[in-house]
């Protein structure tokens, strides 16, 4: 099983949430936002900042944060 | 639930019925503020929350049953309980019962946007636990259904327990049915409807409220306030959130190291405390989507929202609209704004006039026309592009591209140590640096609050706007560049606004190094759909803000107005009109006698004698005025700090307006109008300040303002901190005077400094 960071995802590229690092001091507001672990993510636009669709909503989310979302492709 | 909201209302001897308070929560860009207006139709009262000046906004539910009447209480939007953000805060305050100005509500209406039912259902079971009378009102059906999907709405209000009604508020589908269910479930019984937490939480949870009931092992000391569960919940799993700051100020402190113990035990059986939450619901709300979505076809693959983004979300192309579309609102703001100005203004003059003529000479004209109709109207002139600026904030708010703007500013921020959440409340300052200040509630990081806060003055807030319209309108030629488009008074209001912000920039890069550079927590910000706006909304929202600025006007401003006229025409002593009754006497005996004498101010040039004597006469009076204001309080205490605004191309009436603006920067243009006024260097007072501008010359005659001096005197304006509010809230926000004081003088020193390197550059240059 391959998890990747969010910032590593391509364009158009879905995948499953798989953890948040706790770490983050944003990882409950994450969370809150849907971020748990098997919400499926589409990356909309890579950058930094990027742009995801998180079922169905678009979220905005800088670098550090996507550092910090574990996720695994879907189809891995 | 609302013993203790029913008890404090019947305990007010004003209201004989009872009344029904209802919170309408939701999420951000829910439809939610479209809902309160179809609701309230317009009948609203905005007020801010007892020392906080996020907007407080109650409207009377619409009648259509027997009283009670229904209050609706507007709340800020939010994801969660949990506060990430000010707003957010005053949502779980009210809705707990903790803000002590406004009672707990009786009910709740949740708006739930039904195209993005997972979020929201977020924060609907975390309402549904509190047990207050619950409705929620399904919005965006219409979206949903456009993406291939439809919410059964019966079968979602099994799931939730409560009512479900489906509304779309623009075309009053469902309004009426909303306002009915709310009436039913306020009259009827509820309980708290609680998700299956994990079994070592419930343990935890059983015994906190056990030791926390008035009957409980360890009472509260003050057996005042009980929470409930869903508090309970809330404090146990966000430590030092704001439930676990009002109990600990409430309940007994064992509670609270009850809460110590409980939180380590639940980490050490592994429970992710931040996240553990999110889990249980989300878990519970897949369940329910699934159980009540039905799929009728696939989404498409990109929406047109994704494909608008692919432009205004871009690094490059998003910044380049950004800055045009801050070229075409500046630009709108002047063009449009003159034709109405202009009314305004000849309004105003037509008044003065008429009182002028209608009453005799005397302090009580002078304070009518100079003080009152001069410096309010000076302001109040400027109504319509106070209008237009808050029209264009509305519209871009309203269809979705403010939070586009954040994100494409994120990375700019970033580098000077602030975040694209600092972009709200920088755009809100445009507006007005308080709520600016205020919204940086939304910075978790202290760091780039704290910057942010103190950038937040230098941007050019509509106070401004006056001050600007009005100097360029009289001093800076209107000519026409890049093929007759753009006018260049276009482009120095536009640089009077991008002034203060490259001064803010170079301001937060400094203060970033100096408080040592740090990385800036990162950005999460919702992208909403693009809509077209809801225009009745915006309209509103725009003529809001023009009453609030009228409604200043005639309050603070007139207040500043009648101190600086009294302070500009007294003392009025005997001896400087007996002088100027001499020198008239002198003269019309030597003009009867056709000998010129050293009383007349210039000598006479010998044709027409009676024109001649008149335009002499008049001269006389301007002259008078001038002697009497300049020894008024004002005058004196103007030559006093004459010899430090020399240099910056301003004479002491303009050095004096300046000084005098400390409470409000507005004030300036109304204390300009009544300084002009009554050292009116024509015979006849005009409220027409630009005309008393354009004339008002230096002692030896030169004119006073010139592009130079006026664009000195902008710069000043776009830089100084001349707001007793800003600095009020900057006090409070960080709880101490080093911080207002700090702004107030580093921004009173750039902005002297930036003055008077702008004229002395532009006189250099001509």
């Amino acid at each position: 099983m391959n998890t990747v960071t969010m910032d590593l995802l391509r364009r158009g590229e879905q995948a499953s949430v798989v953890r948040v690092d706790l770490a983050n001091p944003s990882a409950k507001r994450l969370a809150d936002l849907g971020f748990v672990p098997g919400a499926i993510v589409q990356m909309l636009r890579p950058g930094r900042p990027c742009i995801v669709r998180l079922s169905n909503s678009r979220l905005g989310l800088s670098d550090s944060l996507q550092k910090s979302v574990m996720l695994r492709r879907v189809g891995d | 639930m609302s013993a203790g909201a029913s008890l404090s209302l019947t305990t007010l001897p004003s209201v004989p019925v009872r009344r029904w308070t209802v919170a309408l929560v939701g999420n951000p860009n829910t439809g939610k503020s479209t809902l309160f207006n179809a609701l309230t139709g317009f009948r609203q009262h905005v007020a801010n929350y007892a020392g906080v000046t996020v907007e407080k906004k109650l409207g009377r539910l619409r009648a259509v049953g027997d009283p009670p009447e229904v209050d609706i209480l507007d709340l800020p939007g939010a994801y969660s309980l949990d506060a990430a953000a000010a707003d957010e805060d005053i949502t779980l305050r009210v809705l707990l019962g903790y803000e002590p100005s406004t009672p707990r509500p009786d009910g709740v209406i949740c708006v739930v946007d039904a195209s993005n039912l997972r979020r929201n259902l977020f924060l609907v079971s975390q309402i549904l636990e509190l047990g207050c009378p619950t409705v929620v009102a399904l919005t965006m059906t219409d979206v949903a259904r456009r993406r291939g999907e439809t919410i059964d709405a019966p079968e979602l209000a099994k799931a939730l327990g409560v009512p479900v009604i489906p509304v779309l508020a623009l075309k009053g589908v469902g309004v009426a049915q909303l306002g009915d269910a709310i009436r039913k479930a306020l009259a009827g019984q509820s309980g708290a409807h609680c998700l299956k937490f994990p079994d070592c939480i419930c343990t935890a949870l059983d015994v906190l409220s056990a030791c926390s009931s008035p009957d409980g092992g360890h009472a509260c000391g003050d057996a005042r306030h009980h929470p409930c569960r869903a508090e309970l919940l809330q404090t146990l799993l966000n430590p030092a959130g704001i439930v676990e700051g009002h109990l600990s100020r409430r309940c007994d402190p064992r509670l609270l190291s009850a809460l110590q113990e409980h939180r380590a035990r639940l980490l050490s059986e592994g429970i992710a405390l931040p996240t553990i939450e999110a889990e249980v619901r989300y878990h519970w709300i897949e369940e329910v989507v699934s159980r009540v979505t039905r799929r009728d076809a696939d989404a498409a693959a990109a929406s047109r929202s994704d494909r608008v983004d692919d432009v205004l979300a871009h690094p490059v192309f998003g910044l380049a609209v950004f800055l045009l579309l801050m070229l075409i609102v500046f630009q709108a703001i002047y063009s449009w704004a003159s034709p109405l100005m202009d009314l305004v203004e000849s309004g105003f003059a037509a008044v003065g006039g008429w009182v002028e003529g209608a009453m005799t000479e005397g302090a009580l004209r002078s304070l009518i026309v100079d003080g009152v109709i001069g410096g309010v109207g000076g302001v109040l002139i400027f109504l319509p592009q106070i209008v237009i600026l808050f029209l264009f904030i509305a519209l871009l708010e309203d269809c979705g591209y403010m939070s586009r703007a954040a994100f494409v500013l994120d990375r700019h921020l970033r580098r000077v140590g602030l975040s694209g959440r600092s972009f709200i409340p920088l755009i809100s300052s445009f507006a007005c640096a308080v709520p600016g200040i205020l919204a940086t509630r939304v910075i978790e990081d202290r760091r780039s609050r704290l910057i942010t806060m103190l950038v937040a003055p230098l941007m050019s807030c509509s106070a401004r706007l006056p001050v600007y319209a009005l100097l360029i309108s009289a001093f800076i030629p209107d000519t026409r560049m890049l093929g007759g488009y753009v006018s260049t008074r276009a482009v120095t209001w536009l640089a009077m606004y991008l002034v203060g912000a490259a001064v803010a920039v170079v301001v937060a890069l400094g203060l970033h190094a100096l408080l040592g550079s740090r990385v800036v927590p990162g950005l999460v910000i919702e992208l909403p759909n693009y809509t077209w706006p809801a225009w009745k909304s915006v309209v509103h929202r725009a003529f809001r803000a023009g009453r609030e600025f009228v409604v200043n006007a005639g309050t603070v401003i007139l207040a500043c107005s009648v101190i600086i006229w009294a302070l500009a025409y007294y003392p009025r002593p005997a001896s400087v009109h007996a002088e100027f009754e001499a020198r008239r006497q002198a003269l019309a005996a030597s003009s009867a006698s056709g000998e010129p004498t050293d009383a007349d101010v210039e000598p006479a040039s010998g044709d027409a004698p009676d024109a001649d004597l008149e335009a002499r006469l008049a001269r006389l009076d301007a002259a008078e005025a001038g002697a009497y204001l300049r020894q008024s309080y004002l005058g004196r205490f103007g030559s006093w700090i004459e010899p430090a605004v020399r240099p910056l191309g301003w004479d002491w009436r303009i050095g004096t307006a300046a000084v005098a603006s400390f409470p409000a920067r507005e004030v300036v243009v109304a204390t300009l109008a009544t300084i002009f006024n009554l050292s009116a260097d024509e015979t006849e007072d005009s409220p027409e300040l630009r005309a008393a501008l354009a004339q008002a010359s230096w002692p030896d005659g030169r004119p006073l303002f010139t592009g130079a001096s006026a664009l000195s005197l902008m710069v000043f304006f776009a830089l100084c901190c001349q707001c007793v509010s800003t600095l009020a809230v900057i006090r409070r926000e960080t709880g101490s005077w080093r911080w207002p004081a700090f702004t107030f003088t580093y921004m009173t020193a750039l902005a002297y400094l930036a003055a008077l390197g702008t004229y002395q550059i532009a006189i250099r240059l001509g």
